[in-house]
């Protein structure tokens, strides 16, 4: 890798001193962040202090750079973790270059060595991407070429390893391609179209493994269509995955299956979508035993709003890799101004709902050595199985968008959730719940008002106030936020989120936090102080766990 | 040689990588092809879930006929929903009343080739399109700074912030 650095770098080098001569000696651009955090020891919220690091102070940054110039494009991201801050992943630790790459484009050819993120339709098959936030990262490290063959018809072929850490996987991943675009091969540029894919990845790992004859090629394929007319629009994908025994699946032979897909409408001022998923034994990675984010070769989309206030936010659902089924309704409509609900500015409403349930899996199981019955080495269950009676997850959510006058605009959101605490957050799977009921569900009632006024121009002072209700879990909680900012550059905020209906009275305790940004160019500071409860961080369906912490963090961000 | 490779970049013309986004009927369309008749043109990257992208683009939206009047400047929204939200995209453009061109940069790799952080994150691009000015983040009050400097650059103006 250093030879390959160095090359990089004396490329760089001749193009500048190149530019002596001729005028255009590329582009180098980047970014850079830090994060870090002092952390104060705080035996009300900890009292253990598990969630308290033997280094006190934590720090994690990373640079990127790439250079550009016509066809040719070159990056790599030097990452520094010293250690990493609790709640993402630890494996993250110490210091290097895990992402490089150079890139070719010319006439409909588009090549790539090295680093790469990738994605095929909707990612139920392959998708390489990072989510900094989360500490996923699963670049392919290898070769990739996208070939436009004519206008409307391009294949992709890659072949490489994923990035785990500071090293790559032990399983080979191959993949290929192919799309084809109504439009672009009729070059007609008109709003009906449509786009038809099928793909293909598959994956080697050896296998020595002592009692399974575990197939050491997996192979996932899907189709997908997507037609758009107008005002309609229409997607559909479906993929399948060979025989894949693996820690996720606990090790049975049974092939899975994926659909997604969904419609919307818009027109005017209405917009309606309509989701399906069903997912069964679908988790894909390059290794058949890894963790977490680790190695992930595909994505299965989740088909649930996104919440970003604090408090709704605490019971995100994510995606269970084992397999479920749902769906979600969505429909908006902003009423214009001058109608009855619409007032003197018009007002957005927005209604969503969705929901999640475990399969109907008719479990087949085995003897196993210890004379317990188990799952593992059978087929698991039998395909194309309904609906299950383990609900994972229910949402309902309202919100409510308005103009109030002139230096007043307000969103209020009111929310509904079920949310199987057992499956999406202690990780129990449905293969070893004997008793539905037995499952911890929480039943949650939230509300939200955001108001925000423009005092005078580039002066404003943001409010949330949240309240967030629950007999179960940690019981209710209430939150106050108040931002003034002065733009472009300053922002002070104070927050205090307090759970006052904890059912033990000894942590019923205020999270209070205050921060501060200053932006100077294209570069932002920010400073927190304060305590921080411990949450549910997610992105895209994926979530990790962050511990309660209390402290004092800087991050630092600049781009180039 | 990396500080010398750094110092050249501040000369360097920045123009708009060429990477592929989607419009909302499924046309590929090349980000560097982008352009607004000589006039300048505003690149914010949002995603349906980002309240502040939201506020920013509404926030202008309040003002954007009156923006494209008196500069005609034009907006492109470039969304970095994943499959989860990219079905979301359209509706939701169409009930918000946004009159922005629209594109998916579905696996972040325009977001990525102009190494955006986080999201929003703005571009002012000249009517050579060169990106002179960029801003990361979105405060009440910051889309009357980015029209100051679109009046500036209308003027002849450099701007060196």
């Amino acid at each position: 890798m250093k030879r390959i650095l160095f090359l990089a770098f004396s490329f760089f080098g001749i193009s500048t001193f190149a530019q002596e001569a001729e005028k255009d000696y590329g582009q180098i651009h980047g970014n850079f962040q830090t994060n870090t955090q002092y952390y104060l020891r705080d035996t009300i919220i900890d009292p253990t202090g598990t969630a308290f690091p033997d280094e006190r102070l934590l720090a994690a940054g990373f640079l990127n750079l790439t250079y550009s110039k016509g066809n040719f494009m070159a990056g790599l991201r030097y990452e520094n973790y010293q250690n990493n801050l609790i709640g993402l992943p630890e494996g993250f630790k110490g210091e290097g270059i895990p992402y490089r790459f150079i890139r070719y484009k010319h006439e409909g050819l588009d090549l790539t060595v090295g680093n790469y993120y990738e994605q095929f339709g909707s990612g139920l098959i392959f998708r390489t991407y990072e989510e900094r936030g989360l500490g996923l990262d699963n670049a392919m490290d290898g070769l990739r070429l996208i070939y436009e063959i004519r206008p409307g018809l391009k294949a992709k072929a890659l072949v490489g390893r994923q990035r785990i850490y500071f090293e790559t996987g032990d399983g080979i991943v191959r993949g290929g391609d192919l799309e084809f675009n109504l439009n672009e091969f009729s070059g007609n540029r008109s709003s009906t179209n449509l786009i038809v894919g099928a793909g293909a990845v598959s994956r080697f790992q050896e296998s020595t493994d002592p009692i399974y004859n575990l197939p050491e090629n997996v192979a996932a394929a899907s189709l997908r269509a997507n037609f758009i007319s107008g005002n309609f629009n229409i997607f559909g994908e479906y993929a399948y995955k060979s025989q894949d025994p693996n820690s996720g699946n606990r090790f049975i032979f049974k092939p899975g299956h994926a659909i997604y897909a969904n419609g919307s409408y818009s027109k005017g001022n209405l917009g309606i979508i309509l989701g399906y998923k069903y997912y069964d034994n679908f988790l894909f990675r390059s290794e058949r035993v890894a963790n977490f984010t680790e190695l992930l070769i595909n994505y299965q989309p989740p088909l649930a709003e996104l919440h970003t206030y604090a408090l709704p936010a605490l019971y995100s659902y994510n995606v269970q890799a084992n397999g479920e089924t749902g769906m979600q309704a969505e429909i908006a409509y902003k009423f214009d101004r001058g109608t009855a609900i619409g007032g003197k500015y018009g007002t957005l409403v927005n209604l969503n709902y969705s929901n999640s349930y475990a399969l109907d899996k008719n479990f087949i199981t085995r003897l196993n050595f210890d004379s317990t019955q188990t799952i593992s080495g059978t087929n698991g269950y039998d395909d194309w199985a309904g609906f299950g009676n383990i609900q994972y997850s229910q949402d309902f959510n309202v919100e409510v968008k308005t103009k109030i006058n002139k230096s007043l605009k307000g969103t209020f959101s009111y929310y509904n959730f079920i949310y199987n605490r057992s499956a999406l957050l202690d990780g129990v799977v449905d293969d070893l719940v004997s008793d539905p009921n037995s499952l911890e569900i929480v039943y949650v009632n939230a509300m939200v008002a955001e108001i925000l006024w423009k005092i005078k121009p580039k002066h404003s002072l943001r409010s949330e106030a949240q309240l967030m209700l629950t007999d179960q879990d940690r019981g209710s909680w209430a939150l106050l936020l108040l931002e003034y900012s002065i733009a472009p550059q300053w922002f002070f905020a104070v927050q205090d989120a307090y759970n006052y209906g904890h059912p033990n009275p000894d942590l019923r305790v205020h999270y209070p936090l205050v921060s501060m940004g200053y932006t100077r160019g294209t570069t932002k500071f920010q400073f927190n102080y304060g305590r921080q409860q411990e949450g549910v961080f997610c992105v895209g369906g994926i979530c990790r766990v962050v511990p309660a912490s209390n402290g004092f963090s800087m991050m630092i961000t600049t781009n180039f | 040689m990396l500080l010398l490779t750094l110092s050249c970049a501040a000369i360097a013309q920045d123009n708009i990588p060429n990477i592929q986004l989607k419009d909302l009927s499924g046309n590929m369309i090349d980000a560097n092809l982008l352009e607004n008749d000589g006039k300048p043109m505003i690149i914010s990257f949002w995603a349906t879930w980002c309240k502040p992208c939201v506020l920013e683009l509404n926030a202008i939206n309040d003002q954007y006929i009156d923006w494209q009047e008196e500069s005609g400047v034009k907006l492109i929204a470039v969304s970095v929903d994943d499959s989860r939200n990219s079905s979301r995209v359209k509706p939701f453009v169409t009930s918000q009343g946004w009159d922005y061109e629209v594109y998916l940069d579905e696996n972040q790799e325009l977001k990525r080739a102009l190494n955006v952080n986080n999201i929003p994150h703005t571009f002012l691009v000249d009517g050579n399109g060169e990106i002179v000015w960029q801003h990361n983040g979105y405060m009440t009050g910051d889309e009357d700074h980015l029209y100051e400097l679109i009046e500036k650059l209308n003027r002849g103006e450099e701007i060196s912030e």
